[in-house]
């Protein structure tokens, strides 16, 4: 079991255990680029960057399920189909699945 | 585990520092038994660049690069470094380009959100076994040949022979000759070739792990258009494998259509380097003591179950007016075709030795290797003018007091043997 979701203070946690072939700070490390590369991307999204997006949501769907998020391949993916046709309203709401994701996980030591 | 798979020198091309960061932990975390080198680089150019360095056995390509887009990296790539094992690795899921990525010689197309440490590992490894005897297949298919030349005994001329041999093979047809000494402790073929390379056979033997076309290049030098590679000599004090000897001769064996390898003379050492060669030149010089000697090399070489119509007795070192009909003693006694009688032709030989020369294209030593060559190759023999000087030597000295050959004084050396 990779995810494990529980609520505190009625707040939602995803509970984020590392892929047994990757050490913590690896995924740590890889968490936090993400979590730092989220305002960049709601810019892109603001001035309607398609490429930036488009390139943004590739790496995304890439890396995600291989550092243990398979949320992020799959909000990754539909963020570079959405880029790709200029659907500002999937963008939108890509950019806002995606910061929700990265704020509810919390990554497990082991 | 074969020794050869152990360290792999893989290339990944990957914009995405995150994506590389994960397969470099991925192959820095393996078994003891499994060793990775991984280069890194984030762009097509900068990959070619890397690439023509040499050195690397497979690439990890992603083919969304700063520079490149799909396919087109692929096909870049590709075309750039023919028989180099590639597998896409990207985070398109495309069946369509996958399939294209196999037909064009791929060796496989991994979606990076699918990809495992374990599925990354175990495709690197197949891929670089299957394109390894892809490669061994393709050049047993090939119409190379290895010629090998082997001296009855010490001082036959054997050297000589082989080095002119692989010039006239190259003289006559044009085609690709690697001329190469496995002679390990002599060192005289780079000295009989000018060939002043601080790279040897051995050289070619310790680095059979991250062998390629590139590699093998920097390792031979360029002499009137054979390849050489020479010895290290007996001052290097190398020693090599015999298996590694071998392996890096079918190496050459995919590159060249003529391999000469100079072998000096027969051991139980190097019995087993016989076994890829074509044909055996075996040089010999008409004393009573070489021709024991050549007669015991090749009762070794039929007891381990060379064909004997595969062995040629190449006669060195002989009078220019001897009795030719001694050929016909030695194919009767020794059962194998004597191909060539080769003249002494005394100071301008010895001169042209002593200048790091091979003899003179028009002398009559030059002249019998190239109809040997030219047998080779299936064209038709060059008769040659005799000489003046040979037709004076002919009438003033007359013909030479030979001993007589028999059983007797060869000896029986099948006890030898």
């Amino acid at each position: 079991m990779l995810q494990e979701q529980v609520s505190t203070n009625g707040k939602a946690r995803i509970l984020v255990y590392p892929p047994e072939d990757l050490p913590y700070p690896v995924v740590a490390a890889y968490l936090s680029n993400c979590r730092q590369g989220l305002q960049s991307l709601k810019d892109a999204v603001e001035r309607f960057d398609y490429d930036f997006i488009g390139s943004y949501g590739h790496r995304m769907k890439g890396c995600g399920a291989s550092y243990g998020f398979p949320d992020l391949t799959e909000t990754g993916a539909s963020m570079e189909q959405a880029a790709r046709v200029h659907n500002n309203a999937d963008l939108r709401s890509c950019a806002a699945a995606l910061e929700a994701h990265l704020e509810s996980f919390e990554l497990v030591e082991p | 585990m074969n020794d050869s798979l152990k360290r792999l020198s893989v290339l990944l091309v990957e914009d995405d520092s995150d994506y590389a960061t994960l397969v470099q932990h991925w192959l820095a975390d393996t078994e003891n038994d499994r060793r990775f080198l991984l280069s890194w680089t984030d762009s097509l150019g900068s990959a070619l660049a890397r690439l023509a360095r040499g050195g690397i056995d497979l690439v990890l390509l992603d083919l969304s690069l700063p520079d490149s887009q799909g396919m087109d990296t692929f096909a870049a790539l590709s075309s750039r470094c023919p028989g180099l094992p590639l597998i896409v690795l990207t985070a398109a899921d495309s069946e369509s380009m996958a399939l294209q990525t196999i037909r064009q010689g791929g060796e496989d197309y991994l979606v990076k959100s699918s990809c495992t440490r374990d599925l990354l590992i175990r495709n690197i490894s197949h891929a670089v076994v299957r394109n390894r005897r892809q490669s061994d297949s393709q050049a047993g298919d090939a119409q190379h040949k290895v010629i090998t030349v082997i001296g009855a005994k010490g001082g036959t001329g054997a050297t000589t022979v082989a080095c002119t041999l692989a010039a006239e093979l190259r003289r006559q047809s044009d085609e690709a000759v690697l001329l190469a000494d496995l002679d390990l402790d002599s060192g005289l073929m780079g000295f009989l070739m000018g060939v002043n390379n601080r790279f040897s056979i051995l050289d070619a033997t310790q680095n059979l792990e991250r062998m390629d076309t590139t590699f093998w290049e920097h390792l031979v030098t360029e002499v009137g258009g054979v390849h050489v590679l020479p010895s290290a000599g007996l001052a290097a004090g190398g020693r090599a494998d015999p298996s590694h000897l071998s392996e890096a001769i079918k190496f050459a064996m995919r590159l060249y259509r003529w391999v000469v390898l100079d072998l000096g003379r027969l051991r139980s050492s190097n019995l087993a380097l016989i076994e890829q060669s074509t044909e055996v030149m075996l040089v010999t010089t008409d004393s009573i003591a070489s021709l024991h000697e050549a007669k015991r090399a090749i009762e070794v070489l039929c007891v381990g179950g060379f064909d004997r119509e595969r062995i040629h007795l190449v006669v060195n070192q002989v009078d220019a007016d001897t009795a030719p009909q001694r050929s016909s003693d030695l194919v009767k006694l020794f059962g194998v075709e004597v191909c060539a009688r080769l003249q002494y032709e005394g100071d301008a030989m010895c001169s042209a030795l002593a200048d790091s020369k091979l003899p003179a294209e028009s002398s009559a030593f030059s002249s019998s290797v190239r109809n040997v060559a030219r047998r080779l190759l299936g064209l038709e023999e060059i008769k040659r003018k005799r000489s003046m000087p040979g037709l004076m030597s002919f009438l003033t000295r007359g013909k030479r007091q030979e001993p007589a050959l028999n059983e007797a004084n060869l000896g029986d050396t099948r006890a030898n043997a």
